[in-house]
């Protein structure tokens, strides 16, 4: 297992060796002596084993996957419901073990992790840069409420996520008995779409189309099922015994609303008079894959696009029609066309003026009209809508519209120069503009092809920096992590999810399948999740997890000017993010001046390139980067849709 | 005259909330002929426009809070002001000066927003006013947080 072995990786840099750290901290203690029992330490630290990946870690890969027949057990008939309906991972930490045990004998990917809350994000990030579902699982009890944020995040950005849960049995109910007992589904109540506590065996395959039906059809959102060991031990000896035991083609249908002609008419008189008119391409262009009808009636008749989603990508941000990185452009339009926005913003959250009209096609004809007033509400599902219109429409021109959204996107990069500018100042600390241009110059102006490496957009701080430079050129490039629920602690969990996703080439990502990709967090969200770089580099994941390190929490700015309160903001300064990262069997920079930022970067690139080497690149910040006054440019604001969006 | 234009001004700000893009709209006779309207926008805190057609002003009153005439933050406000005048923007962009004139005043940090109508244009001076005031708050959300966190209430995550 030489290949596994952690030891066999290229040496880094000399700097940051740990040999040389030794030795610096020898020097540094003035006394000869000092140096000599540090050799020894270094001398004694060689013969201790070494980290290294498990054999099965690997045979997992090859391993031959059991035949699914009858007898069965209650777990492998839902599991087989779970492969026929293309389940496309599973993620989980040990429980439910019937369950998951099941899910990974049916050949379902399957990954574990060090806690489920992570897991649960690393599917909830899968989903979003795959448009295909995933599952988490966690046992009973504490397994279960770890997860219950992911779930809470993944209900808030829409996405169809399988949660699953075993929960004792039936007759222990009401009970203290044993351990870990808990009523699930009251839980999760309000982060789900569907929810249901098995408790029947014979219709446990019932209730796995129960949940497919919900994850595949309207808009998509969690839903969860827990296990009683009745229902995941329970033995069939063939499918009679099961209820509602059917093919898919009779459980669920593959139809979808398609528009009222009276109401495409209506939309396409109201484009005609436009003269600016925008359509915001949300989460159902995504779900829908309606990327290809979006372009084409956007080019049809010259209508602008701006993205704002849990995922970025739908429409390139490089096309002359494209007004994600031209903010002060929407303030002009005249009619805006709502494709899919699932999460709705209000009046004033998005940066359209009084006098915008608004069209809103979505799939349900419930939430049409909620939060923002329409002009027209066209039920149907996004694709269907878009042919539509795009059948409908006449070939348009709008250039001087077109010339309006060029200029503003010229005075945002402008904008982005000056930023940077005013960061590149600061000699004694990374600042989070450096981190944001360097990055997308290596990623988009570099030897890379830009459309080739999918990016985890998480952080806080330094996220205000890095939307305005990340760009999105095809489907599903960028995944958006705070997006409505504004969790910043599940990154690593994401980068895990986003990983799994592009190794395996999923959806979207087949084409850049096996390339590294790029995490962004901070100090404050790796403290959540940063244990998930164990998984990372158990699995052979190549990413990149840039930690912004700036020795608080983001919010510190806006609470600092009491002692009495500033401290609850504040760490311990200049953590060693990288050595964590080294610990865990990853690779480790550390990054204190700005020039240090590139080498570093492509340093990592190639091991995650050639050796498939996960890494930290700890960029050593500094918490008064985010006040205007002292160290311009500050804190960053935001406009909403677009590059910089993630409420809504 | 004066009675025609806040007809106008009243039937301009009705058409928003019939819209919904206005809440809460209400209208109350203000000072010396004066009559004010409040309605729930772009933020949670009400704004007061008050209409007084016979100086043909209509103005966002007091809608900017601890703002002192030093800041940098209202140095930014009357650039962008000078650039809907004067600059090289889109003409639906502008004010157009021939149609109308608009200024900040600032009295000991509380800003308020004029726009004087010219020949008596006062749907255009309403709709101009509007799309000032949607900027206005944008600028400040993208360039000025720290303010918006502290006296609009808007959260800091």
């Amino acid at each position: 297992m030489q290949d596994d072995d952690r030891d066999s990786r290229p040496k880094k840099s000399a700097s940051v060796s740990r040999r040389k750290f030794v030795r610096q901290a020898a020097v540094g203690a003035g006394v000869a002596a000092a140096f000599g029992k540090g050799a020894a330490l270094l001398a004694q630290d060689q013969e201790r084993p070494r980290i290294r990946i498990p054999d099965d870690v690997r045979l997992r890969e090859t391993a031959l996957i059991p035949a699914s027949d009858f007898p069965m057990t209650g777990a492998d008939v839902f599991a087989r419901v779970c492969r026929d309906e293309g389940l496309a991972a599973l993620f989980c930490c040990p429980g439910n073990y019937q369950v998951v045990n099941a899910i990974a004998d049916h050949g379902i990917p399957s990954y574990g992790g060090r806690h489920e809350g992570a897991m649960a994000s690393a599917a909830d990030a899968f989903i979003r840069v795959t448009g295909e579902i995933a599952a988490c699982s966690g046992t009973e009890g504490p397994g279960f409420t770890n997860m219950i944020s992911a779930v809470a995040a993944a209900n808030a950005a829409r996405s169809p996520l399988l949660v699953l849960a075993s929960n004792m049995s039936v007759r222990g109910d009401d009970t203290e008995s044993r351990i870990q007992r808990g009523y699930q589904q009251p839980t999760t109540e309000g982060l789900r779409k569907y929810g249901k506590r098995l408790i029947t065996a014979a219709r446990v395959h019932e209730y796995g189309t129960y949940a497919f039906r919900q994850l595949r059809a309207g808009i998509p959102r969690p839903v969860h099922l827990d296990f009683t060991t009745e229902v995941s031990g329970a033995r069939f000896e063939s499918p009679a015994e099961l209820e509602y035991y059917h093919d898919k083609t009779k459980y669920r249908t593959a139809s979808r609303p398609h528009p009222d002609p009276k109401d495409i008419r209506q939309a396409a008189e109201m484009i005609g008079r436009a003269r600016r008119p925008i359509i915001v391409a949300s989460t159902g262009v995504f779900y829908s894959r309606a990327w290809e009808a979006l372009r084409a009636l956007a080019e049809k008749c010259q209508i602008a696009v701006v993205e704002s989603a849990p995922m970025r990508g739908q429409f390139p941000d490089d096309h002359p029609l494209s007004a994600s990185t031209a903010p002060d452009a929407l303030p002009s339009a005249d009619l805006v066309i709502l494709v899919g926005q699932y999460c709705m913003p209000s009046v004033g959250e998005f940066a359209f003026g009084p006098d915008a009209r608004y069209i809103r096609i979505d799939p349900d004809p419930e939430d049409i009209g909620r939060n923002l007033p329409i002009d027209l509400g066209i039920v149907s599902e996004e694709t269907a809508a878009l042919e539509a219109l795009h059948a409908e429409m006449p070939a348009m021109r709008h250039d001087a519209w077109v010339a309006e959204i060029a200029a503003a996107r010229g005075r945002f990069q402008e904008e982005l120069a000056e930023l940077y500018r005013q960061g590149a100042s600061y000699r004694d600390a990374v600042h989070p503009a450096v981190i944001a241009k360097e990055l997308s110059d290596f990623l988009y102006r570099g030897n890379l092809p830009k459309e080739q490496t999918t990016v985890v957009q998480g952080g806080f701080g330094i996220a205000r920096y890095t939307r305005r430079w990340l760009r999105a050129y095809r489907p599903a490039q960028i995944m958006n992590g705070a997006y409505q629920y504004g969790a910043i602690g599940p990154d690593v969990g994401y980068t895990f999810g986003v990983g799994v996703a592009v190794q395996r080439g999923v959806g979207p990502q087949a084409p850049y399948r096996g390339h590294p990709i790029v995490a962004i967090t901070g100090d404050a969200g790796f403290g959540y999740t940063g244990f998930e770089i164990e998984s990372l580099a158990t699995y052979r994941i190549p990413a990149i997890v840039i930690v912004y390190n700036n020795n608080s929490w983001g919010t510190w700015p806006g609470n600092r000017r009491s002692k009495l309160v500033s401290h609850i903001h504040l760490f311990q300064e200049n953590l060693r993010y990288d050595k964590v990262a080294e610990a865990l069997g990853a690779h480790g920079e550390y990054v204190t001046r700005p020039e240090e930022f590139r080498p570093a970067l492509d340093r990592c690139y190639e091991l995650a390139s050639t050796e498939h080497i996960p890494s930290v690149i700890n960029c050593q910040a500094k918490k008064e980067f985010g006040i205007a006054r002292q160290h311009p440019p500050g804190f960053l604001g935001k406009v909403e849709p677009g590059c910089m969006a993630y409420y809504h | 005259m004066a009675r025609n234009g806040l007809s106008v001004v009243r039937k301009t700000l009705q058409e928003y909330a019939d819209r919904g893009i206005f809440r809460g709209f209400s209208e109350r006779p203000g000072r010396s002929g004066k009559t004010e309207f409040t309605f729930l926008w772009l933020t949670e805190y009400p704004l007061h426009f008050v209409c007084d057609a016979r100086n043909a002003t209509v103005r966002f009153n007091d809608f900017l809070p601890a703002m002192p005439v030093k800041s940098a933050v209202y140095a930014d406000l009357r650039k962008f002001l000078r650039e809907r005048v004067e600059g090289d923007l889109p003409k639906h962009r502008m004010v157009a000066p021939g149609r109308a004139a608009v200024k900040f005043v600032n009295r000991h940090g509380s800003v308020s927003l004029v726009l004087t109508v010219y020949r008596n244009q006062y749907r255009y001076g309403v709709k101009a006013i509007l799309n000032l005031v949607n900027e206005i708050f944008l600028l400040l959300q993208r360039s000025h947080t720290e303010y918006m966190w502290e006296h609009f209430n808007l959260p800091q995550e």
